[in-house]
């Protein structure tokens, strides 16, 4: 049972993508800031021009290739749910699911490399913000992925089908965000 | 703004009302009614406002009597003293102010003043509250761990937060910004029920000009929290980055740059003087509108004075650095824009005097507290324009001026606004009704004392008395001229201040054994929450019976009528809207 | 939002997938740029700045496209263009706000170069990078901050000076700098004048409700209220009441 309060609508947006969307305001702030203040250090700082041309562009690509297509994995179970085909949402979101697997997979690797070969946290200012802003991204996409489970579980039965385009919208953001890391970290040499 | 669209097809979901959530002490733990959370997040915060007066009994007691052994205390070593000072900062400002005014009472008010029988998501209006007690317990054991509470201030400045062989502090400091940062991110959660609820959960009829002004000023402090707090965030990722595993994002030494710090603390800073302050002007103005009897004057300006304020607030973080080394340029600008917030803020003290003339004023105890809160908050906004302005500020800045002045701000915001709105809405959450007279005794034994306290810190503060040291006997050219007299004149205000609370607690327990049970509406008030039980029950009203708007809230002495309130949930006799 | 997939009907499916092509050809167009552009090393001269081909190429790719990318997502992925003018607003807001932050931030953080101060600290970071480069690990080998420091040995020495950066170097900077912050000072300024005038209609009502003033003020109410729109802004500042 609800309270009444959940069923208005005063706006004409719905409840929980109104709320979407201030989550994702107060992202873009605490994203935004990070990225400010490692653009005002890179541009301060050319010698960190040398640390970033160590970062695989190919590596970066394939997984911004790997975000872009979960995205559109993404809203096409939007679509689904709003025909009502809950089972074909749920399937979507799983292949959404299985590209933040990849994702992370890949990352794993990445990081794994680097650090192997002595590229630590600790070793200049680019790498610190390198490990620092793209494992808060990554952490927003395990979060993400954690929750589109949760969703896709309850869209397979024709539950809750609303949920689909609202997690959607959030994995939209976290692709936006990777694909603004993708040029910062990889191709900006 | 959007009409409000009026579903009547949902009106009567509640079916089953025999459904009342938890009983008993789960209640406490699992519950998702507002009126509950709103009671956790009031009583945390309470605790935690003894936590922080008990600090400051114990450094003011170092600072008039310096070497002593304080009651209930013990020495004061000069870490203890600066962790003390560092951590009453912290918890007055976002264990007490934010919790009690912004959380409290916005949980509390919003869904009963919007006419709604909830948040619109009352489980992450819970998870914010467990969030929010995590992080209470997190702060509080910061102060235990070995080595001692954080000691760098409550700003934290880096390097002496972000370096452990300065701070002496290697858990206490990342407990500390671990506390700080859950606490945002409940407040983050919170926020965005706050305004949701606000904008899509208005009850039928009630247009975005009919909803009450607090509501208005907290909903506007959500949503400067959430659009300013984003940087500190990220830069309290970098700090604990800074601690633990030894990055220099702020260390010059690696390229890094303190200043950066400073700037993402300050970005957040000030807009947090607004999250704190707008909700207690809100407060204040239905206080005074209903004691007045009279309609507040110029409602709509009111907002736009609100939502300039919180445009400017954004513009104006950087007079907090004028001599950390910020160039000289941006000292002119952020002046400029400093002296300039000061406008929209005169202009709400105005509107307060406007509604009061020719009002037919009651001098009730929540009255005297809001009254009071214009008065004393107009010398905190005064003598800021000394400290905004960045020639003075270089003789000010770091002196007991600075202190004074925000204190002059801050208690008039945490500690008169929260009485104000504790003694105003307490028939409505507990009902019962307070001891009028007891509640005097204890408004006249704060506010006394508290210009006692502060108004001789001005004076060591245009003396040139360093804010930061714990035993001015070792300063010679501070310790001169009876300077120490004043400190014992203030602390010895303080005490008497801090036991005339000893009355409001009295008070409390008297009401609640045997005060006399409060009526629906005891004050004559127009707005949504007095047209229910005190208290209200689950669902704040029957499902039947969910409140419909026809007017604004501030119908007060309305020519023609026999009373002279008219609570906005009655029908009109004629079709036409009365507005 | 509803309503939304019958205006299309079955094409929907065929325009997401457009939108997915266009997206990963932007990406191909994004990698390929600073390629290019790294072997470019042709400068023209504008207005007396040098401006490096390359770099400008590599940052057009690099940064429009992901604007652009990032536009193609939230239009059509987050359907953000059909949503109400309050999330877009907010949603700018918060953009804003973060170059808002830049330019409030920059002067001090990015720049190493100010009226009468200068940051040493970072300057001599940029050096010590820099030439570390240059001398791979003769002169800092027994250098212990950086000897086994993989980030200053192993790297290929590259010239890159700060002018290069950005086309205009420092002064794109102080251009930027110095435009939000006029907009800044424009803005408040209207903002407080508004204010103000606010404030006096407030303190003008107060005062006439005083028997003494309203007489003395009477006639100039008549002027002012004659003006064009004065009345009719009174009643909008003090609500219909």
């Amino acid at each position: 049972m609800r309270p009444i309060a959940t069923t208005r609508a005063a706006t004409g947006i719905a409840t929980g993508k109104l709320a979407v969307w201030w989550v994702l305001a107060s992202e873009v702030v605490i994203f935004g800031g990070l990225l400010a203040s490692y653009v005002m250090f890179r541009l301060g700082h050319p010698e960190w021009a040398d640390a970033a041309a160590v970062t695989d562009t190919t590596i970066g690509a394939f997984n911004t290739f790997v975000l872009l297509t979960s995205s559109l994995t993404a809203v096409l179970a939007h679509q689904a749910a709003e025909r009502g085909d809950g089972p074909k949402a749920a399937r979507y979101l799983y292949f959404t699911i299985l590209g933040a697997a990849t994702f992370i997979g890949v990352k794993t690797y990445e990081w794994w490399y680097e650090i192997s070969h002595g590229y630590t946290i600790t070793s200049n200012g680019f790498w610190a913000f390198y490990y620092s802003a793209a494992g808060l991204h990554a952490f927003h996409v395990i979060a993400g992925a954690v929750i589109m489970a949760f969703v896709a579980r309850d869209a397979a039965k024709n539950l809750e089908l609303h949920r689909v385009e609202l997690i959607g919208i959030y994995w939209h953001f976290v692709d936006i965000v990777w694909i603004f890391l993708f040029p910062l970290l990889y191709i900006a040499k | 703004m959007v009409e409000p669209a009026v579903d009547l097809t949902h009106a009567h979901p509640h079916d089953d009302h025999a459904h009342h959530g938890p009983e008993g002490w789960k209640k406490y733990l699992w519950s998702t009614d507002h009126k509950v959370i709103a009671m956790q997040y009031m009583f945390t915060g309470m605790f935690m406002a003894l936590v922080g007066g008990f600090m400051a009994y114990v450094f003011r007691m170092q600072l008039a009597f310096p070497g002593m052994n304080v009651p209930g205390f013990g020495m004061v070593s000069m870490g203890e003293y600066n962790a003390l000072v560092t951590n009453h900062g912290t918890i007055m400002i976002f264990w007490v102010a934010m919790p009690v005014l912004l959380a409290a009472f916005g949980n509390f008010l919003i869904p009963l003043m919007v006419g709604a029988d909830d948040m619109v998501f009352p489980k992450i209006n819970r998870l914010s509250f467990q969030v929010f007690f995590v992080s209470t317990i997190v702060i509080l054991a910061s102060l235990v761990v070995e080595g001692g509470g954080f000691a760098g201030a409550w700003t934290a400045y880096p390097p002496l937060s972000a370096n452990e062989t300065y701070n002496l502090t290697p858990l206490g400091s990342t407990l500390w910004v671990v506390g700080v940062g859950l606490e945002f991110v409940a407040f983050l959660l919170g926020g965005i029920n706050f305004i949701t609820t606000l904008m899509n959960s208005r009850a039928p009829g009630m247009r975005a000009f009919d909803v009450p002004l607090v509501v208005w000023m907290i909903v506007v402090a959500s949503i400067l929290f959430m659009l300013s707090v984003g940087p500190l965030l990220a830069g309290a990722i970098m700090l604990i980055f800074d601690q633990t595993l030894g990055t220099g994002f702020f260390n010059p030494a690696t390229g890094g740059d303190p200043i950066l710090w400073q700037h993402l603390f300050w970005f957040f800073g000030h807009p947090e003087v607004y999250v704190v302050l707008l909700p207690a002007m809100g407060v204040v103005i239905e206080i005074i509108a209903t004691f007045s009897r009279k309609k507040v004057f110029g409602y709509r300006i009111v907002i736009f004075t609100v939502v300039a304020t919180g445009v400017l607030s954004f513009f104006v973080w950087a007079h907090h650095q004028f001599i950390a080394g910020i160039d000289p340029r941006m000292a002119n600008i952020f002046t400029i824009t400093t002296l300039l917030i000061s406008v929209p803020i005169a202009e709400l003290c105005f509107v307060y005097i406007a509604t009061l003339y020719g009002g037919s004023i009651r001098l009730t105890t929540p009255m005297l507290w809001a009254l009071a809160f214009v008065a004393e908050f107009l010398i905190g906004g005064v003598t800021g324009i000394f400290l905004g302005a960045a020639g003075a500020d270089i003789y000010f800045h770091d002196t007991y001026f600075v202190l004074a002045h925000f204190h002059y701000t801050f208690f008039p915001i945490a500690i008169i606004g929260t009485y104000a709105a504790f003694t105003y809405w307490f028939p409505k959450m507990f009902g019962k009704m307070m001891d009028d007279r007891l509640g005097k005794w204890h408004f006249w034994l704060t506010i006394i004392p508290f210009n006692m306290i502060f108004i001789p810190l001005f004076v060591l503060g245009m003396g040139g008395q360093h804010r930061r040291i714990s035993n001015y006997s070792g300063f010679s050219e501070l310790a001169r001229d009876g300077f120490q007299d004043v400190r014992v004149f203030a602390t010895v205000s303080l005490l008497i201040m801090l036991a005339a609370q000893l009355i409001f607690f009295y008070n409390c327990w008297k009401t609640w054994r045997s005060g006399p049970k409060a009526p629906k509406n005891p004050w004559k008030a127009n707005s949504l929450e007095w047209t229910t039980e005190s208290p209200p029950p689950h669902g704040n009203w029957h499902p039947d019976e969910m409140p419909v708007v026809y007017r604004g809230p501030y119908e007060f002495s309305v020519p023609g009528r026999a009373d002279d309130y008219w609570p906005q949930n009655e029908p009109p006799r004629r079709d036409r809207r009365d507005s | 939002m509803a309503g939304h997939s019958e205006d299309r009907g079955g094409l929907l499916g065929n325009h997401y997938v457009r939108i997915y092509v266009l997206l990963l050809a932007l990406l191909v167009v994004s990698i390929a740029g600073p390629l290019v552009g790294e072997r470019l090393d042709t400068e023209i001269s504008i207005f007396g700045y040098s401006i490096g081909l390359g770099i400008t190429l590599t940052l057009i790719t690099a940064f429009g496209i992901a604007i652009w990318k990032a536009s193609l997502v939230v239009k059509h992925f987050m359907h953000l263009s059909i949503e109400r003018p309050i999330a877009k607003i907010f949603l700018a807001a918060s953009v804003l706000l973060l170059a808002l932050f830049w330019g409030g931030v920059a002067p001090d953080v990015q720049l190493h170069d100010g009226r009468m101060w200068e940051n040493l600290a970072a300057k001599e970071a940029v050096v010590r990078g820099i030439v570390d480069d240059h001398y791979a690990d003769e002169e800092h080998a027994a250098d212990d901050d950086h000897a086994d420091d993989p980030a200053h040995v192993s790297l290929v020495p590259t010239h890159k000076s700060t002018d290069n950066l950005l086309p205009g170097g420092y002064n794109l900077a102080h251009a930027g700098f110095w435009t939000v912050l006029i907009l800044v000072a424009v803005g408040t300024n209207a903002v407080a004048i508004m204010l103000s005038i606010g404030v006096l209609i407030l303190v003008f009502e107060t005062l006439s409700h005083i028997p003494i003033v309203r007489r003395l003020l009477a006639p100039l109410v008549g002027i002012a209220m004659r003006l064009p729109g004065v009345g009719r802004i009174r009643a909008r500042l003090l609500g219909a009441g």
